[in-house]
């Protein structure tokens, strides 16, 4: 099913959870809304299920309005942050649900029951625990119920919010793969809430990245990390390293000059905001040309194969951070209090001011 | 709000507290943390201290009905049990009490659906308004009834015209016997729904249900130990209301008396043992609530905390 | 785990919520539950209440005050609210003692011990009524050694303190025991660190916490005891000027078709219990809102 949204304002209170949101999705997309705490991606999803009604603008179904279309009518599947499973029903009976409280005109068959709930265990690779209550199942087991569950009254649009929030690390990994071969088999748009972009980045088809109610990109995944729109993007999908001044014939007085590397399409003269990713830079004993950057090694930290290293430069009060791999590390054979020097090899430029954003921090 | 007896007596983080504690007494540093308890001398003369009031303030009463009901033998017990003016008191009782209780169900129930799974204006408003039947003296309590229905009240006239009987008669008992437990099922049900929110609701409404197998299906059962908790905090004060019925019966023997009242009369007329008798029937069934709530309260918490256990993902 | 933006839209269950009347819900029935409980509390409460209030007011004004005002009526106000005062202070102890008991410590018989605690509302009034005045009569098993002292507790003031301490019992335990027991045991073992004693880490840390369901406790069992009937017409001797409590005194009034002036008098008594209702609420909402986090 496809789905248009147009222009959705929501406010609760005066708190603005969304402000005018358009969006297309094309029938058997899945999509990703990533954004910070507060930036309207649960609302939305509440509005397209129907447990929200918008302030203004409307909700489409395959071109028809159903903005003021019941929850009950919508014909959507939610699968909820904590699961909400019914704690007094067997697994069985919570998949069954959807089913047995149709109207009597429509309701199924028991056997039909049966065998379309066993169906759904199977598909959920759980239909060993039906006769189990859901609080003696663990936290994966429960997210996968919920998904069966939804997907037991044949739902046209599959709404999930922040579906692996509540598990820890591993199992949540684990169910990002299955939940992504799971809509590569059954082909139903899906629209998932998320607050970490690396499970939107690996999961979806599309992210749409909001904040503060505004959506700030529409892209795959390959395109809003390669070209962000916004410094808000830049920052929001990974620690970077910010650097500001003049653009003067591509190159950027930041107390230390860095070379542009790319075409920036910006104003000569207008203040800039560079951005340099901690693994986009070189590291080197020594500088052959004018584009190094003089730094002297802060700290470093090795994390797995990689080290994070922390480097002070003159004029600059924020460290660089840049990261390279251990082999490289070895190879230049120093530590800390070293003089090196950097240059980057990948820099995204805006005109725009950057907003504050909680990013992922090392704890160097 | 104001705290009460009457309300869910374990907060749900209390319960956690001492599921801790219980933990940290298990370990073997647990010893090492009841430092900075109190030492055993002064643990044991609190400890004592407590069981001395408990047992001066509420046991011995309790234990004189039980002795004063057989002072003259099982006899003496059973012929003032089996008197007919006994029996009518049970009956009416029990007629006050099944009009009451239903009638309070109803109303908690819907009282608790509205303010706990919605938002609106006044809330809290609503909420002291449930509540005024707590802080109002059981004598005013009657007594708002007999001006109500009186000979000279708004609708005593009108009864009267009609030949029915409202005052010192059977359906001033009832009302005023659902006045003075009106809040009770209210007060239980709100902080369990509260507790458990509405997303299991709204799971059965995306699921395609409508509002009644909503309810049925899901809610109901969910709130099943607190409304069976609140049930039995309403059920043992109806059938104890002395102050407010005492105003409306007019103490008809054999008519218009309930179990309290039938046991002032029998008091007022120094025959004891008729009174401790009955007195010992009120005794044992405020006995038998304090057992059932015990066991209802376990109930009533996990109704409360499963739903947090629930949002914590894993077992 | 998560804090996404639906905590923030998560129905409140402390604030209150600002906006149109009403949030709208996708879950149904909240007309029909709403209407129902406005009619069902106007017709059973607030119908019958404004009725007190407006049969109160058939008297003017002066010979409402010379009502409230008569003699006996004040001497029943004097030993009302004196004995409830002396009950609450009784309990504010006695009270505290039993809630930190169970709160604290693990002893055999803990959960008899707090269920009984709840006896005085479960066990009918009259009961508790009959009981007492047997148990604390001249011959009665505590009244009788009591006489040997020389103290007479049946059909005088002290009876009607006995009384009252018996049914608001449970309001102060019961409102004390759960701050107790939500108490992190962290703050008191930081206080140990600190160098505090026992009775140091009770005044300093634990008190102040405690300070308000102490109060609360208090104002609601001393509220209780000030409607208090059933347990106390028994055991009070019911003399007029000196052991005669206002709920009584109502209902004299009413038994000689006085119903003007049992309406005044109740209509005093009704209000200062609303003010006192008003009072616990505020001090709450007051801390709730100094403590909430």
């Amino acid at each position: 099913m496809s789905i248009h949204i147009d222009n959705v304002r929501k406010n609760f209170g005066t708190f603005e959870a969304l402000a005018g949101v358009s969006l297309d999705i094309p029938s058997g997309e899945l999509v990703a809304l990533l954004g910070p705490s507060g930036s309207g991606k649960t609302t939305l999803l509440r509005i397209l299920a129907g447990l929200e009604a918008p302030d203004s603008g409307r909700i489409l179904f395959e071109g028809r309005d159903a903005t003021n279309d019941h929850v009950r009518e919508r014909q959507v599947g939610f699968v909820f942050q904590h699961y909400a499973l019914f704690r007094h029903l067997t697994i069985f009976e919570n998949v069954a649900y959807g089913l047995r409280v149709k109207p009597k005109a429509s309701r199924p068959a028991d056997s039909y029951i049966n065998d379309r709930v066993n169906d759904l265990l199977k598909l959920v690779q759980l239909d060993w625990l039906g006769d189990r209550y859901p609080n003696q199942l663990s936290g994966g087991q429960r997210q996968r119920i919920a998904l069966a569950r939804a997907l037991a009254v044949e739902p046209k649009l599959l709404l999930l919010d922040e579906p692996f929030g509540a598990l820890d690390a591993k199992v949540r990994l684990e169910l990002r793969h299955w939940l992504r071969r799971l809509h590569d088999d059954l082909g139903i748009t899906s629209v998932f809430v998320t607050h970490d972009q690396e499970e939107a980045m690996e999961v979806s088809d599309r992210v749409v990245i909001l904040n503060q109610g505004r959506i700030e990109q529409v892209g795959t995944p390959e395109e809003v990390y390669d070209a962000p729109a916004s410094p808000f993007v830049h920052e929001f999908l990974g620690l970077t390293n910010l650097f500001t001044g003049n653009l003067r014939q591509e190159v950027l007085a930041a107390g230390r000059n860095i070379k542009i590397t790319e075409e920036s399409g910006l104003d000569d003269k207008g203040g800039a905001y560079a951005y340099v990713r901690p693994y986009d830079f070189e590291v080197s004993p020594q500088a052959d040309g004018e584009d190094w950057l003089a730094a002297e090694l802060a700290l470093s930290q090795t994390v797995g194969n990689i080290v994070r290293l922390s480097f002070r430069v003159a004029g600059r009060e924020e460290p660089v951070r840049v990261e390279l791999e251990k082999e490289r590390f070895r190879a230049l054979r120093v530590g800390v209090g070293a003089k090196l020097f950097l240059k980057p090899r990948h820099v995204q430029v805006f005109s725009k001011a950057p907003v504050a954003v909680e990013t992922p921090a090392w704890e160097i | 709000m104001s705290p009460s007896v009457f309300s869910t007596p374990d907060s749900p983080s209390a319960a956690a507290a001492r599921a801790r504690a219980e933990e940290v007494a298990n370990t073997p540093s647990g010893r090492l943390r009841q430092a900075v308890g109190e030492p055993t001398w002064v643990r044991r003369l609190l400890i004592g201290l407590a069981l001395f009031f408990i047992a001066l303030i509420l046991l011995v009463p309790l234990a004189a009905v039980f002795h004063q009901a057989f002072a003259k033998g099982f006899s003496g017990y059973w012929e003032a049990i089996s008197s007919p003016d006994t029996w009518s008191a049970v009956k009416l009782t029990l007629i006050a009490c099944g009009i009451a209780v239903p009638f309070n169900v109803v109303f908690g129930v819907a009282a608790a659906w509205c303010i706990a799974k919605f938002d609106f204006k006044g809330k809290n408003f609503l909420i002291t308004l449930i509540d005024l039947p707590f802080s109002i003296s059981p004598v005013i309590s009657g007594l708002v009834f007999v001006l109500l229905f009186g000979a000279q009240g708004w609708f005593g006239e009108f009864f009267i015209d009609h030949g029915i009987r409202i005052l010192f008669a059977v359906p001033a008992i009832v009302l005023a016997t659902i006045f003075v437990t009106f809040p009770f099922v209210a007060r239980e049900l709100i902080p369990v729904m509260q507790a458990q929110g509405t997303e299991e609701e709204e799971a059965s409404i995306t699921l395609g249900a409508n509002g009644w197998q909503t309810f049925w299906r899901i809610t109901l059962p969910n709130i099943k130990w607190g409304l069976l908790y609140g049930v039995v905090l309403c059920n043992a004060r109806a059938m104890g209301e002395f102050g407010a019925v005492s105003v409306v019966s007019g103490h008809i023997r054999g008519e218009t008396n309930t179990l309290p009242l039938h046991v002032e009369i029998l008091y007022n007329e120094y025959d004891f043992t008729g009174a401790f008798a009955v007195a010992s029937l009120l005794a044992f069934l405020a006995v038998i609530t304090l057992i059932v709530k015990k066991v209802l309260e376990r109930g009533v918490r996990s109704e409360i905390q499963e739903i947090r256990a629930s949002k914590e993902g894993a077992v | 785990m998560s804090a996404s933006s639906q905590s923030s839209i998560r129905t409140s269950l402390t604030r209150p919520f600002k906006g149109p009347f009403k949030k709208r819900s996708v879950l149904p029935g909240f007309g029909l539950t709403f209407g129902y409980t406005i009619f069902y509390l106007s017709l059973i409460v607030l119908i019958p209440l404004g009725a007190l209030f407006l049969k109160a007011f058939t008297l003017s004004l002066p010979d409402i005050w010379a009502t409230v005002t008569a003699p006996r009526v004040l001497a029943s106000y004097r030993i009302t609210f004196g004995a409830a005062f002396i009950a609450a202070v009784i309990n504010l102890f006695v009270g505290l003692l039993i809630a930190w008991v169970l709160a604290r410590y693990e002893f055999k018989g803990k959960s008899i011990l707090d269920a009984l605690v709840d006896l005085p509302f479960a066990l009918p009034t009259a009961v508790a009524g009959i009981a007492l005045t047997t148990v604390f009569s001249v011959n009665g098993w505590l009244g009788a050694p009591l006489a040997e002292l020389g103290i007479k507790v049946a059909y005088t003031p002290i009876g009607i303190i006995v009384a009252m301490v018996f049914i608001s019992l449970p309001f102060q335990v019961r409102t004390v025991q759960p701050v107790l027991e939500d108490l992190e045991k962290e703050l008191e073992e930081a206080s140990a660190t600190l160098g505090a004693n026992r009775w140091q880490t009770f005044r300093h840390v634990i008190f102040p916490v405690l300070a308000p369901s102490l109060f609360t406790g208090f104002a609601l069992g001393f509220a209780r005891a000030l409607g208090e009937y059933g347990s106390i017409v028994f055991i009070a001797g019911n003399m007029p000027m000196k052991t005669e409590i206002t709920p009584l005194l109502i209902i004299t009034k009413l038994e000689q078709y006085q119903y003007a002036e049992a309406t005044a008098i109740a209509a005093v008594t009704l209000t200062i219990s609303f003010a006192l209702l008003f009072l616990i609420n505020y001090v709450q909402w007051r801390n709730r809102r100094r403590y909430s986090l």
